[in-house]
């Protein structure tokens, strides 16, 4: 499991390198916006961990730029309080992000979360067609009419919940446990942000309705076609 | 502009009244006591040699003529009365019959702002030694125009003038003015990259003079917020960094740590988590206190808001813990989303940690007036009366312990007495406001004001 840290702080690598090589990751650092792109579309990696204030460019720039070559799991790590950041680099497509600081076990565990392929322990099947969608569990693709959907691992994971309860009301809570392997926080609207995209991305059903609809105070739930 | 238009036209025309007024004291003045009527006797010799030297060459009908050559002159008329004392001409005023048939020999009649007229008589002899009287009326130049018509003329004429220079000058003072007056209102904005047009700052005077100090002070706190944001992002960067590296540090401890020593590693888990916790409150007041940007200002539905805080609240506490209904219509406020939701977040979590266990927080909008109402209250024991004024200032606890005991920094509580300040700023800086009471039935109360609006 190899995973980059792009952070410009070098002592706060080093001390992350130990910690999460005590965790039996394999980390790799880079410290500069140049080299974490780079380094980011090199393919030796299942994941980056990537500090948004970085000298030499902003992170929201070098996370567009993954995400228009890549669909690898990115964890943000925003300054708190930074919420228009958080927002647009949810919005861009991160899977998820930590304020910093941050506790590095819970930098492991959402590293996990994002790298466990979301594989519910029930499979009946490997593969299930919700209207024009087919969503595959073993491959993690997404096709709708037989071209394929990019899709963050965040943004798969959600619509495998909903598609497997397909038209159940899915408590915004159990949502976030299932697709990113963590509760919500008071004011959290990370599920919110993922939901946006995983919406833009699918597009209307064949009805030019929303598949996905919000259910106030309460959670979403897919809208099958009539 | 209207204003010193209206000052400036009302200043001339009082300025003119003032000097008419002054001119016309002085000429009446002048002329009542200037021996002006002395003067004009003076080439009365003339005429009565001229009519004596005519009467003795020609008699009555050449005197005649040369009476009628009086006509081309309008100030100055000539009567001659024969023997009888008859007119040779025609029509005779009956102030000069008057004066003929008096025993004076010269009569000045003084009207200052009318008829000014002198009358002078000298005994004519004929070459038959007739007695002929010759009257000689001299009348001021003034007395040959109709003065109150001059002055009404002059009056309206001077009031159109007036009206034109004054418009010219005040518009020639107002628009720099106005020029200026945009310029602050872009500053109060917050916008300190707009430059003063260089026709202000190029010119000499007093506004050009003021034009460049603006500027220059512009500026100079351009440069003072400019400094202060950098400031606060620094800070916040160099407080944080040290913080991250221990939290590092401390889960790396945590690995190869024995029982005896979970106890001062949470300790220090927890401190640091509180620090971290007080740097982000400051960061966000300071931010309140610099960032007038309204960029990120957004038209958006108060109960729509309200709702989505109360619903994500209630992810954390039970519904039943959490009293709100939203309202049917909708509430248009223009706000800092991301700042209200700190704000109201920081009432609900407060009314939360206070309320008695087993009882609800309420939660309602209404509107009132040009104001919409969040009111957030708990069924908590209040605050004791003479300390709810200061609730609102940074730091400022109310002396309870349960406020920073264990239980409730678990409950998710700073205890640092700054989420209600910020709550207050925030409002504030919406130009709403924060009101603290004890509710009547107990329990807290806080209502937190917000504009309506109105679509401008």
């Amino acid at each position: 499991m190899h995973v980059l840290l792009v952070d410009d702080d070098q002592e706060l690598c080093a001390l992350m390198k130990r910690y999460l090589e005590r965790e039996l990751f394999q980390v790799s650092v880079v410290h500069t916006a140049e080299e974490g792109l780079q380094e980011s579309l090199s393919g030796k990696y299942q994941a980056v961990v990537l500090d948004i204030m970085l000298p030499g460019g902003n992170g929201l720039d070098i996370l567009r730029r993954i995400r228009q070559r890549s669909e690898l799991p990115v964890l943000m790590l925003t300054a708190k309080g930074e919420e228009m950041d958080r927002i647009e680099g949810l919005e861009i497509g991160a899977d998820d992000y930590l304020p910093k600081p941050c506790n590095p076990r819970e930098v492991s565990a959402r590293l996990r979360s994002v790298l466990r392929r979301g594989r519910p322990v029930d499979v009946a099947s490997s593969r299930i067609e919700v209207d024009d969608l087919s969503i595959d569990f073993d491959q993690h693709i997404v096709e709708r009419n037989g071209e394929a959907v990019e899709l963050t691992v965040t943004e798969f994971n959600i619509l495998s919940v909903l598609a497997r309860d397909i038209g159940k009301v899915v408590e915004k809570n159990r949502l976030a446990e299932q697709s990113m392997q963590r509760s919500l926080t008071l004011f959290d609207r990370s599920l919110d942000m993922h939901l946006s995209n995983l919406r833009k991305k699918l597009g209307p059903n064949r009805d030019g309705k929303q598949r996905i609809k919000t259910v106030r105070g309460v959670g979403y739930q897919y809208q099958p076609e009539q | 502009m209207r204003g010193v238009f209206v000052r400036i036209y009302l200043a001339f025309l009082l300025t003119s009244l003032v000097a008419a007024m002054v001119t016309l004291a002085l000429a009446a003045y002048y002329r009542h006591w200037s021996n002006d009527s002395i003067n004009l006797i003076a080439p009365t010799g003339g005429y009565i040699s001229a009519a004596e030297l005519i009467l003795q060459r020609g008699g009555e009908p050449l005197l005649l003529e040369w009476l009628f050559t009086f006509e081309r002159h309008p100030s100055v008329n000539a009567y001659i009365f024969d023997d009888r004392g008859l007119s040779l001409l025609p029509q005779v005023p009956p102030a000069v019959l008057e004066y003929a048939y008096s025993p004076q020999n010269y009569q000045a009649l003084v009207n200052p702002l009318g008829r000014t007229e002198i009358l002078v008589k000298a005994p004519l002899m004929s070459h038959d030694g007739r007695i002929y009287l010759l009257v000689v009326e001299f009348i001021h130049p003034l007395a040959v125009f109709n003065f109150p018509a001059y002055l009404a003329w002059g009056f309206a004429a001077a009031v159109l003038l007036f009206a034109l220079l004054g418009w010219l000058l005040s518009l020639y003072l107002t628009r720099p003015l106005t020029d200026l007056q945009h310029y602050v209102q872009a500053l109060a904005r917050g916008d300190f990259h707009l430059q003063l047009p260089s026709k202000l700052t190029r010119r000499g005077d007093e506004v050009g003079q003021l034009s460049r100090e603006f500027d220059a002070m512009a500026s100079r706190l351009g440069r003072v917020l400019e400094d202060q944001k950098q400031l606060i992002r620094d800070v916040s960067h160099e407080l944080r960094s040290p913080l991250a590296r221990s939290a590092v540090a401390l889960e790396l401890a945590r690995l190869d740590s024995c029982d005896e020593q979970q106890d001062a590693l949470d300790r220090i888990e927890q401190e640091n988590q509180r620090l971290n916790e007080l740097i982000g409150d400051l960061l966000g007041m300071a931010r309140l206190e610099v960032d007038q940007n309204r960029n990120h200002w957004q038209h958006l539905d108060a109960a729509d808001l309200v709702d989505e805080i109360v619903s994500d609240a209630r992810f954390e506490h039970s519904s039943e813990q959490l009293n709100w209904h939203r309202p049917a219509q909708s509430y248009p406020v223009l706000t800092d989303p991301a700042l209200i939701r700190a704000a109201v977040e920081n009432l609900v979590r407060n009314a939360l940690l206070h309320t008695h266990p087993g009882t609800a927080v309420s939660v309602s909008l209404t509107q009132d007036g040009p104001w919409l109402v969040i009111c957030v209250r708990d069924r908590g024991p209040g605050v004791p009366e003479h300390i709810l004024p200061d609730l609102v200032r940074p730091f400022v606890r109310n002396e309870d312990a349960r406020e920073r005991s264990t239980e409730a920094l678990d409950k998710g509580h700073r205890g640092f007495g700054l989420g209600l300040a910020i709550a207050h700023r925030v409002a504030l800086h919406h130009g709403g406001d924060l009101q603290l009471a004890n509710h009547p039935k107990g329990g807290l109360q806080a209502t937190l004001s917000l504009p309506v609006d109105n679509g401008s």
